[in-house]
């Protein structure tokens, strides 16, 4: 079982970091956010170091969702999702390898990218550091409730937007606890109630999004 | 400020109104126009048969 | 072929029973909410003016039951939604989709009134209070609902994909109204009236009361109506496909 786990898991790995994959895109997409917010707020560098880290959570959020039609939409056009239907693994297990491999793959980058594009906001340092922690627990928690979105927009095609719509009200929970967690790391408590919180929506949207995505993806399939 | 406070009261009824209205309305609309079709398809089958 | 047939006459056979009462409880419950609702505006345009608000307070009587229906609306459509996935019942999806829209109305009264009646009490239209903010998510997750039926073409696909969706954001609502609630305390917000606690003087609670009836009998009303043309419409479109195979 672990082993078609992680079968899946380099599969859309590979394929997303393969030409015309995608990976990239959430990266650039989040430094497009990024740039455009000083473009209409002024380049007041200290209101911006305030805002620096609502504003990057803001565009992770926003490119996190970006990328969700691609989860299962390509395994839906060309058929291997009927294939992986098929396979002796429980169909939550493959949701969350999937997910999995989705994070990797655009969360990560984000995560990673954050503190770089902090620097053009005016966060440094230990906020930087706080920031990079809390999207760390934050992002995983985005992409597994998205998840929930793409399964069940899995057949339909042009699903971008409506993915994204679905989604965003689930999210808000992650994004009070994440930026308040962030707000509290970089005054100094970095594990406190609203880090514990964020923890607690982690650990809720890996059970619920593999099991209500796999629910979605059976009917999805009229079994 | 009472006759102010009136405006508001005015207005808050009035959306709550406009917005049940055109819900009813809608419903309603709908209501005729799928009796219609359902009388059109029905005539159409007994005439086949 | 004998097999879709047979389905179709078993799905008939309950919505069939529902078409029957509700052509005798729509006009029922109609009028009874157009009395309840006259009478519990009469009676709460005849409430003293309150000390703090002055007279503008009486937006009330509308807010507070759109607030109630919003929420209650939603739990009746998560039922709705375990009817769908897990009894099975023929009416369960109908009613799901029936009462979205409805709800979505109520959520959007609720949020509006709230703001004009904000203007005159907080100075301005909008605060991003806990209430009014999740009233607002939850009318973003009607609006995602009813954007999912509406992107499915098979209305037993859709059925069940809005009943995942349904449950799922049923599970999350207290999740979101928890950390709005934390958030706004967070932020110091102006602390808003208490419309539920035992502050509320008996004078404005019975009209309250009376009016919330109203609106309830309203909702079933405007649900019957909008299950009975839903009924109808799945029925042009079996007719309607069955037209067209024999058509080849």
């Amino acid at each position: 079982m672990m082993r078609a786990f992680f079968a899946i898991l380099r599969r859309d790995l590979a394929l997303s970091f393969r030409a015309g994959g995608g990976a990239g895109i959430g990266v650039i997409f989040f430094l497009a956010v990024v740039m455009v917010v000083p473009f209409a707020i002024g380049p007041d560098q200290k209101l911006l170091s305030q805002i620096g880290p609502a504003i990057l959570w803001s565009g992770a959020l926003l490119a996190s969702l970006l990328g969700l039609d691609r989860l299962f939409g390509a395994d839906a056009e060309d058929g291997s999702l009927d294939l992986l239907l098929l396979a002796p693994l429980p169909l939550e297990v493959i949701a969350f390898a999937k997910a999995l491999a989705h994070w990797l793959a655009t969360g990560l980058p984000l995560v990673i990218a954050a503190p770089l594009f902090g620097l053009m906001l005016g966060v440094e340092g230990k906020a930087s550091l706080a920031l990079a922690t809390m999207l760390f627990v934050g992002t995983p928690a985005i992409a597994f409730l998205g998840l929930i979105g793409a399964a069940l927009a899995a057949s339909l095609s042009r699903a971008g937007l409506l993915i994204a719509v679905l989604i965003v009200p689930f999210t808000i929970p992650v994004l009070i606890f994440g930026t308040a967690a962030t707000e509290a790391a970089i005054s100094g408590t970095p594990f406190g109630t609203a880090f514990k919180l964020l923890a607690a929506l982690l650990l809720f949207s890996l059970v619920i999004g593999p099991v209500a995505a796999a629910a979605a993806l059976r009917i999805g399939r009229g079994t | 400020m009472a006759a102010l406070h009136s405006t508001f009261i005015a207005a808050a009824y009035g959306f709550a109104g406009i917005v049940l209205c055109a819900l009813v309305v809608w419903i309603v609309l709908d209501y005729r126009a799928q009796r219609k079709m359902l009388a059109e398809l029905e005539a159409r089958r007994a005439e086949k048969k | 072929m004998p097999k879709t047939r047979g389905m179709k006459i078993g799905d008939l056979a309950n919505p069939n029973r529902f078409l029957r009462i509700a052509r005798v409880a729509i006009p029922l419950c109609a009028a009874a909410s157009a009395v309840l609702l006259a009478y519990g505006f009469y009676r709460g345009f005849h409430t003293p003016a309150e000390r703090d608000q002055g007279t503008v307070f009486r937006i009330m009587f509308v807010h507070v039951p759109s607030a109630w229906l919003a929420l209650g609306i939603y739990s009746l459509m998560a039922t709705a939604a375990l009817g769908t996935l897990v009894w099975r019942h023929p009416l369960a999806d109908v009613a799901q989709k029936a009462a979205a829209p409805i709800g979505a109305a109520f959520a959007l009264v609720c949020l509006v009134t709230g703001a004009i009646w904000g203007r005159p009490t907080w100075g301005t239209y909008w605060e991003w209070d806990g209430r009014l903010t999740s009233m607002l998510v939850l009318f973003l997750i009607y609006l995602g609902i009813i954007a999912l039926w509406r992107a499915f073409e098979e209305p037993l696909q859709a059925a069940k994909a809005v009943a995942i969706l349904t449950l799922v954001g049923f599970i999350n609502v207290p999740i979101v109204k928890y950390s709005v609630d934390w958030w706004s305390t967070l932020h110091q917000r102006a602390s808003v009236f208490r419309l539920d606690g035992p502050t509320m003087h008996p004078a404005y609670l019975s009209p309250l009361l009376v009016c919330a009836l109203g609106f309830s009998f309203l909702f079933a009303a405007l649900l019957m109506a909008a299950m009975r043309n839903e009924l109808m419409r799945r029925r042009v479109r079996t007719l309607t496909l069955f037209a067209a195979r024999e058509a080849h």
